[in-house]
């Protein structure tokens, strides 16, 4: 199967899970024998000139991602609702390269709205995979929307289009932006490479402190000022068994400032940034991952990663990850409060230590087994040779006309936008 | 009407209700919005220009022909109009209404009347005929007079007395006078009274064929399109205002072997006619798919 694969970014380069996830499933739809072509973004170029089996061309235009300075907000619409540059080249590819599927992955600030639109209205098969909503930013009762609407009509996508999401949370988000009810063809997790991790037995540690680590973007959304108030409050208890230890980028100068402030630097540390690879053998050091990150989390690969190490994942409640283990089996669910996590991670010192261990072996258990790569490659694989299977030829053809069309509905669209505020 | 008058609501749904799009002034703002809609929605879309006017990304960008599957032109002359623009163009010459526009023997044909059909413009040089109108003779100019200062300059003409403008008959009222008409010229020009060029003074020549499907012998200058109509028997070409004239005093002096209004009236209907418009478009349709 000819298989074309957008990503805004694509690694080298990269900005989170997503695009890493794209490189894998690209690399596994490659291995299994299907030609990948990849359109992606220019804001990361590849610089490492290793050769591949997937060829990547580097020629979409992704608004939001620029090195130049600009008007933002006007890249934020262009990203969201149209980019015609952008519609031009995919269409191009899909006839040139004799597309049978188109795998959509992170095409947030592509003109994501337009790209389905025109895959939608093309027939061609193609497949969403909703690692997150590419559509977050879109306010249905904007004046954008409404002036997109206006111009090419009511936003409704074909049942070509066929997703794979990591979650319900991503797919409700994503029916809500588009206005229209959409469902998962197939739900697939945030995996692990068990090969990756050490396979030794986990150990009771007694009179040891309860180590809890965050791994994440160092960011108020992932939930970072949560963990200080909640260990503040656990030490304003009078409880001393424990520690925290930050990993990630961001806004690391606030953080360390902040645990100097609250006084925490005995039970609180910001340990730098590792390679995912590193990282992941590094969550075996652990006893139970912080992960209060915001409730719109379509899944948060981490938590996989670090209960696959045997870390007990601590996060909030019906984000992503959350669908896929079990309430004080393998995880602990909470509010997104700093009482919940505080009341959470003393719910774990408190456990004594073989009961800990047990927990810690129950969600590594659950990880590898459930969670593991090459688990789910091959149901993916299987569900993009499913959608292949509808005649493209139609479709290939089809791109012409509908080029036109989104070319000069944009113009009309571009025409009608110079007189409004930026809303 | 402009794109951003129409409520796409209601065009989609009256899109969907069909499998094939004809977009009339397909070059035009709302032709393209209408065509862009419907190749959203998947449809057939066929183009015709009618010299509606063309929006700029038209010459500007020619992707934006594929739009259409194919442009259809009435004429070999229309044709020219997508010279600039991607794609398909089939010339299907036509339609005229060949059932509403026929010989009535019950009309009495009236030797002096000669007749024009259009709108009063300029380009549609009705100067060119009142200078060589017989004294014996009379010229009528059914159509709306849209541009005063030329409906003056007729009426100040040296044969104006002969010239009778009639505005706002009903088809059926053009109709009788096209059966009644001894003569009819479509005398269009690229250049008019004052020197000004028009690209497209007939893409077609809708009204010299409707006279020609009621019998009527027709004049036609050598503007746009309608040298083609030419090759309709009874239907004569001319190139400047001498030829004219000389065909015009060849009319009236009765020329033998001329063909008579039904042997006119049966080529028009077979080169232009509906039925054979028809056909060529559904035969063109078949072989692009468009149809079974």
């Amino acid at each position: 199967m000819n298989i074309l694969v957008v990503s805004n970014v694509f690694p080298p380069g990269f900005v989170g899970g997503f695009e890493l996830g794209a490189l894998e499933v690209a690399t596994g739809l490659a291995d299994g024998g299907h030609k990948v072509t990849v359109l992606s973004g220019d804001y990361f170029l590849d610089e490492t000139e290793e050769s591949s089996p997937i060829e990547v061309r580097r020629i979409l235009n992704c608004a939001p991602m620029s090195h130049e300075l600009g008007d933002q907000a006007a890249r934020h619409i262009q990203g969201t609702y149209f980019d015609f540059h952008n519609i031009r080249r995919m269409a191009n590819s899909i006839r040139s390269l004799q597309i049978d599927l188109v795998l959509l992955f992170n095409i947030q600030g592509l003109g994501a709205l337009s790209i389905l639109r025109f895959l939608s209205a093309t027939r061609m098969p193609t497949i969403a995979y909703l690692m997150d909503n590419p559509l977050h930013g879109l306010d249905r009762n904007s004046i954008a929307s409404q002036r997109y609407e206006s111009v090419f009509g009511a936003s409704i996508l074909g049942d070509n289009i066929r997703y794979i999401a990591m979650s319900r949370n991503v797919m409700q988000q994503f029916s809500e932006s588009l206005g229209q009810p959409r469902s998962a063809h197939l739900f697939v997790p945030g995996w692990i490479h068990v090969e990756q991790y050490g396979t030794g037995a986990i150990s009771p540690r007694r009179d040891l402190p309860v180590r809890f680590v965050f791994c994440s973007r160092i960011a108020p959304h992932k939930g970072i000022d949560l963990v200080l108030d909640a260990a503040e409050a656990l030490v304003g208890q009078g409880v001393r068994n424990f520690s925290v230890d930050y990993f990630g980028q961001g806004q690391v100068a606030q953080l360390i400032q902040s645990i100097r402030a609250r006084g925490l630097d005995r039970y609180v540390s910001y340990r730098g940034s590792k390679p995912k690879t590193e990282m992941v053998r590094t969550f075996e050091d652990y006893d139970a991952l912080l992960f209060p990150t915001w409730e719109r989390e379509p899944f948060g690969f981490v938590v996989s990663e670090a209960a696959a190490a045997g870390c007990v994942p601590i996060m909030t409640a019906r984000i992503g990850a959350s669908e896929w283990l079990i309430h004080e089996v393998d995880c602990l669910k909470i509010g997104r409060t700093s009482v919940a996590l505080k009341n959470a991670m003393h719910h774990l010192i408190a456990l004594d230590a073989e009961a800990r261990s047990e927990f810690r072996r129950a969600a590594r258990r659950s990880a590898r087994q459930y969670l593991s790569f090459a688990r789910w490659m091959p149901v993916i694989e299987s569900e993009c040779c499913s959608a292949g299977l509808l005649p493209a030829g139609a479709a290939r053809a089809a791109t012409v006309g509908v080029q036109a069309a989104f070319q000069y509905l944009g113009s009309l669209w571009r025409e009608a936008g110079r007189d409004d505020q930026v809303d | 009407m402009e794109p951003h008058t129409i409520s796409v609501t209601e065009l989609d749904t009256c899109l969907d209700g069909a499998d094939v799009v004809f977009v009339h002034q397909c070059l035009s703002a709302t032709g393209l919005f209408a065509a862009a809609h419907a190749k959203l929605r998947g449809k057939w879309t066929f183009g015709l220009d009618h010299g509606g006017g063309e929006h700029p990304l038209a010459h500007h960008s020619p992707e934006i022909g594929r739009l259409f599957d194919a442009f259809l032109a009435q004429s070999n002359f229309g044709a020219s109009s997508f010279e600039d623009i991607e794609g398909r163009v089939a010339v299907i010459k036509g339609p005229v209404d060949s059932t509403y526009y026929s010989v009535n023997p019950q009309v009495r044909r009236d030797s002096s009347l000669i007749l024009a059909v259009g709108r009063v413009l300029p380009h549609k040089g009705i100067d060119r005929i009142v200078p060589l109108i017989p004294e014996d003779a009379r010229l009528v100019v059914a159509g709306s007079c849209y541009d005063q200062d030329y409906g003056q300059y007729l009426r100040q003409m040296p044969a104006a007395s002969r010239l009778e403008i009639r505005e706002g008959l009903s088809d059926a009222e053009i109709r009788t006078l096209m059966q009644e008409a001894s003569l009819f010229i479509q005398a269009s020009t690229h250049f008019d009274y004052r020197q000004r060029y028009y690209a497209k003074p007939e893409l077609l020549g809708l009204a010299a064929l409707e006279a020609l499907c009621c019998g009527t012998p027709t004049l036609v200058s050598s503007a746009g399109s309608l040298p083609e109509l030419s090759s309709i028997r009874g239907c004569t070409m001319f190139h400047g205002d001498g030829e004219l004239g000389a065909l015009i005093r060849g009319h009236f002096s009765r020329q033998p072997g001329r063909p008579d209004a039904d042997e006119i009236s049966r080529d028009a209907r077979a080169k232009y006619g509906l039925e054979a418009y028809g056909h060529q478009l559904l035969t063109l349709m078949a072989e692009m798919g468009a149809w079974q």
